[in-house]
């Protein structure tokens, strides 16, 4: 194996040198650049985990178009921080969500004993379509606000896993406890009267 | 008990990797043998170390010891003998390990051979392979360890995933495993190169059968996987797109691009930087899927949960990411061609023109892979990237591939001239157009599809000409018959025809992609009971749906009757069925497939009411899906044409070689 | 012989564009079934990864294409439709990013790329024959023996 070239290269002609460096300077630039994203993309990956508002937390601020005929005296477009001061329940459900059936009159009844006392129910649609959300409210004759999450806004602020799941806000407007499974009556009076103490 | 001592041997193997490594490079600078063959002996024994811990675990699955997270996790106690055997790989922890053990077997298999030729390069190929398989016992032992116990070991275990419970998903995470880590080995093997200063194509020409095996490892893999889509996720097709398929075919499309260039190489001692950057460039892509799928950042069909071993993958990727640079671009002088280049019209100009399309290709691919979390990351929405981007960035890259594929072949090496190309491509250029017309006349109006068909039919022609070729050139000197001149022909030059079959290969998967992709059709329908209703020329009538005993205890399977009659009057039964998965909740649709080579018929029971008085269907017309098939399977048989007894590349003085030209 | 095989690929590649230009007539009225099929395929179902509307089969997009259906039979448009579903749910329901605004990046890019590693390829080819002359007697033997010996002494110089 001798490695002796054809006919000798020219080696070191100052054109193609300064050339030469060129492309090594580019191709190092590049790596950098690439090594950055990389980084950038793995920190970001590390932030995703665990980003779910934690209890103690200020429950971040959302604005929900209300669905007509399902506003209860409130105006058409709802703002968290309009309810502060009160306790407020918000509940993401879909119609497609077989759970959710489960704990849609339970929400409902609990709603109307509490009302009185200063709780908000609040309910947030998660990617429906609009005639069957409003059977699945007409079905339980559901009264507490209920509007569509346009584009996911509120599911995202709230980094949800899925449906049902509810989000407790105490009166200072900070996230008590998120439940990530359909809610029994029994459930919802314990932590209301919890947090209306 | 013995899980544990799995455990250990496993934890003694990752410490014999250290060792491996510091001993190889101490002797390699030291200039002691003892040295360099005591961290060979050290790597080698991973190999029975990590088999051990395989054992432990393999132990521990069979006999249903409950007390091991992973084997709750991945088994119960209704889980077949089979099943609790693969069940090995059936999660990212156990995966993981059996990720190490192909690696170790492949690394003590490389180092097994030809100790006395690489010898200069063998010391610095043992501290990379060894730091390599370090890193991957690293993530095992202490991010993913499977062998971790639980203080209050369930009664009985999860079971097994459904999905996973398929031929296909058993053998293509093995083969996908082996044709990543079959491309450890050319890496090892140039940046011991890099390393060690050397100009010569040595690095190139020990790695070039461990390349081929990984390439074809991987593209067994991605068939078998493709496969596995087709029949398991119940949506008709065999390509999604995915993530998790799109990482390998990353890979995949670099290792090809690398084998073409690896031959320039070798042949023209042109390319030696490139080739060294595309074999970085393979190995980093490889590692930076598995990061992607391992780390849960892409969310997927198969991906696996969530883990926090991203960062450390990221932080070993960046480091390697630096060193490769690094070397590399220390080198960049002592990798200069030995040739300058003749003519951009030349073998080497296209094969140039085509590790171009292979890249951006593979960029194409990466770009769409990860720009989903890149949009997340940076507007707080997730963009969809879905198979209608792939189908038309990619697909053309693709296709304009196939086309190089057969052009290249008759470009001479240094300088070819134009007119005998065109002389020889006129018979196959008549055949494309003919094959073009035929199609039009036949109904097929897409303009799409038809050039794809010509470009098809072209190279197919011309490849299949190379043979005729060669045969015709054979009988008209020996005067053999034409199948022992075929014969011949082959096994003298293995390397060159089993590449061409594997060519052959890649145009019949192309039709069969041009077929689906262009032509294929589903509709879905809800009948009655005793309802009929029609696709394409198929009526379908549906009559009734039955519980059946499933396959696996921990399931339900409801089937369904569905009688097809074809166009030509034949009536065909089908049998889509749904298994239902209680404790896993989850429903795996089982397709039905019919129809004829050239149109495959799939269909799915899609769901049903009222006891069966009214049911769904999903019928999907997949024409020429089984072509990809037959494709895929022609390319491994290509492989082995090209692999098969191939001699092994000489290295002897260049004694031996002047006497035969002498001869000559 | 050469003749007539070009002479018969003229003739091929003419009869060719005639029975294109004669085929690409027409496009018929489509069912709501299919319509809603067509549709649904370029849209995202969020609760199934990685698959489009038409092929996904939970719950969710049963209603979704339910809800395509009823939009159809309102006499809306595919359009429309496609642009209410992003409307309502963001771009991510799209199966195809759009071809403007932030994911227009992401159609240029291949191409940039392409473009790029090109460029890079003619100068490497270029910088690579400028450094010397072609050797002489670079023609290819077609006597194979000669041909051969080539070869061996390309490959073992």
């Amino acid at each position: 194996m001798v490695n002796e070239p054809l006919a000798p290269v020219e080696r070191h002609a100052p054109a193609s040198e300064a050339r030469r460096r060129l492309f090594v300077a580019l191709a190092a630039a590049l790596g950098v650049l690439l090594l950055g994203g990389l980084f950038w993309l793995a920190l970001n990956l590390v932030s995703q985990q665990g980003a779910r508002p934690r209890p103690g937390s200020p429950a971040p601020d959302f604005e929900l178009r209300l669905f007509e005929g399902y506003r209860a005296g409130y105006p058409e477009v709802l703002r968290l921080s309009d309810l502060r001061g009160r306790v407020v329940v918000i509940n993401f459900w879909a119609s497609w969500c077989e759970e959710c059936y489960k704990e849609a009159a339970a929400l409902e009844r609990v709603w109307r004993e509490y009302r009185e006392r200063g709780v908000v129910f609040v309910g947030v649609d998660y990617l429906d379509t609009e005639a069957p959300a409003l059977a699945y409210l007409k079905q339980f004759d559901i009264t507490y606000p209920n509007g569509l999450d346009v584009q996911q806004r509120i599911a995202k602020a709230y980094r949800i896993t899925g449906v049902p799941e509810t989000f407790f806000i105490d009166r200072e407007g900070r996230v008590a406890e998120a439940v990530i499974a359909p809610l029994t009556e029994a459930d919802l009076r314990r932590r209301l009267d919890a947090l209306l103490r | 008990m013995v899980t544990d001592f799995g455990h250990l041997a496993v934890i003694f193997a990752f410490l014999a990797c250290f060792y491996a490594a510091g001993a190889a490079a101490y002797g390699a600078v030291r200039n002691d043998d003892r040295f360099v063959q005591s961290g060979r002996l050290a790597l080698f024994l991973t190999l029975p170390l990590i088999f051990i811990g395989a054992l432990g675990l393999w132990y521990a699955l069979i006999t249903h010891d409950f007390g091991v997270q992973y084997v709750a996790n991945v088994s119960s106690r209704s889980t077949p003998l089979f099943f609790r055997i693969t069940a090995l790989w059936g999660s990212q922890n156990g995966s993981l390990l059996f990720w190490c053990l192909i690696m170790a077997a492949f690394v003590a298999a490389a180092m097994a051979k030809r100790w006395d030729v690489d010898k200069p390069l063998l010391p610095w190929v043992t501290a990379v392979m060894a730091l390599v398989l370090a890193f991957f016992l690293f993530l095992t032992l202490f991010l993913a360890n499977p062998f971790v116990r639980t203080d209050f070991p369930p009664e009985d275990g999860n079971g097994l995933n459904p999905l996973l419970r398929h031929p296909g998903m058993i053998i293509h995470p093995p083969m996908l495993y082996a044709g990543y880590t079959g491309l450890l080995v050319p890496f090892a093997f140039a940046i011991a190169s890099l390393i060690t200063r050397r100009t010569d194509n040595l690095w190139l020409q020990v790695s070039r059968r461990w390349t081929l095996v990984g390439w074809a490892f991987l593209t067994a893999g991605l068939a078998l996987g493709g496969r596995w889509a087709h029949d398991v996720l119940g949506w008709g097709g065999y390509w999604g797109w995915d993530p998790s398929e799109n990482k390998p075919l990353i890979t995949w499309l670099i290792a090809t691009a690398f084998l073409h260039s690896a031959m320039i190489q070798e042949r023209r001692g042109m390319f030696k930087n490139w080739n060294v950057f595309l074999i970085m460039l393979t190995f980093a892509s490889m590692f930076f899927g598995t990061a992607f799928i391992r780390s849960g950042l892409l969310t997927s069909v198969h991906a696996f949960a969530a883990s926090d071993i991203g960062p450390y993958f990221m932080v070993a990727m960046v480091v390697m990411l630096m060193a490769c640079a690094w070397l590399w671009l220390t080198r960049l002088d002592t990798l200069k061609s030995e040739r300058a280049l003749d003519s951009a019209f030349s073998r080497e100009g296209i094969f140039l023109l085509q590790n171009v399309l292979f890249l951006s290709a593979a960029f194409t691919v990466f770009i769409g892979t990860i720009f989903p979390i890149v949009s997340e990351a940076l507007t707080g929405e997730r963009v969809t990237v879905g198979p209608p981007f792939f189908d038309q960035t990619v697909g053309p890259q693709l296709m304009a591939l196939v086309l190089l594929m057969g052009v290249a072949p008759l470009l001479a090496w240094r300088k070819a001239s134009a007119r005998a190309v065109l002389q020889q491509s006129l018979a196959p250029l008549v055949f494309a157009a003919a094959v073009v017309i035929g199609l039009a006349l036949g109904g097929m109006s897409k303009p799409l599809p038809l050039v794809g068909f010509g470009i098809a039919a072209y190279t197919l022609a011309q490849t299949v000409m190379e043979y005729v070729r060669g045969v015709r050139a054979r009988v008209q000197a020996t005067g053999e018959s034409i199948f022992l001149a075929l014969w011949q022909l082959v096994e003298r030059n293995q390397q060159r025809y089993g590449g061409y079959l594997v060519h052959l290969g890649v145009v019949l998967l192309a039709i069969g992609a041009l077929g689906k992709g262009f032509y294929g059709y589903d509709v879905i329908r809800t009948v009655n009971l005793n309802e009929s209703f029609s696709v394409g020329g198929y009526t379908f009538t549906y009559r009734g749906i039955r519980p059946v005993a499933c396959e696996f205890s921990d399931c339900q399977t409801v089937q369904a009757l569905l009688l097809m009659q074809a166009p030509d009057g034949s009536l065909t039964a089908m049998f889509p069925s749904r298994d239902h998965y209680p404790e896993q909740q989850h429903t795996a649709t089982i397709p039905y497939t019919a129809g004829h080579f050239n149109e495959e018929v799939y269909v799915i029971l899609a769901g049903w009411e009222r006891g069966g008085a009214v049911a769904s269907f999903q019928v999907y017309v997949n024409p020429l899906i089984n072509w990809i098939w037959v494709g895929s399977a022609v390319m491994i048989v290509g492989f082995l044409v090209a692999f098969w007894r191939a001699p092994e590349p000489e290295f002897a003085p260049v004694r031996g070689r002047v006497t035969r030209l002498a001869r000559a | 012989m050469r003749q007539t095989l070009l002479r018969g690929l003229a003739f091929c590649v003419l009869l060719a564009l005639v029975v294109l230009g004669a085929r690409s007539a027409g496009a018929q009225g489509l069912g709501v079934d299919e319509q809603t099929y067509h549709i649904a395929k370029q849209l995202n179902c969020p609760t199934c990864a990685g698959r489009n509307l038409a092929d996904c089969p939970t719950e969710t997009c049963a209603q979704w294409k339910a809800e395509i259906a009823y939009q159809l039979q309102q006499g809306k448009s595919a359009e429309e439709i496609i642009a209410y579903f992003e409307q309502r749910f963001g771009t991510t329901v799209l199966q195809e990013p759009p071809k403007q605004g932030g994911t227009l990046v992401l159609w240029v890019a291949p191409l940039g790329a392409a473009l790029v590693f090109l460029a890079a390829a003619v100068l490497a080819m270029r910088r690579a024959t400028h450094r010397q002359a072609p050797l002489a007697a670079a023609t290819a033997s077609e006597d194979p023996l000669v041909a051969e010996i080539e070869a061996e002494v390309q490959q073992r110089w």
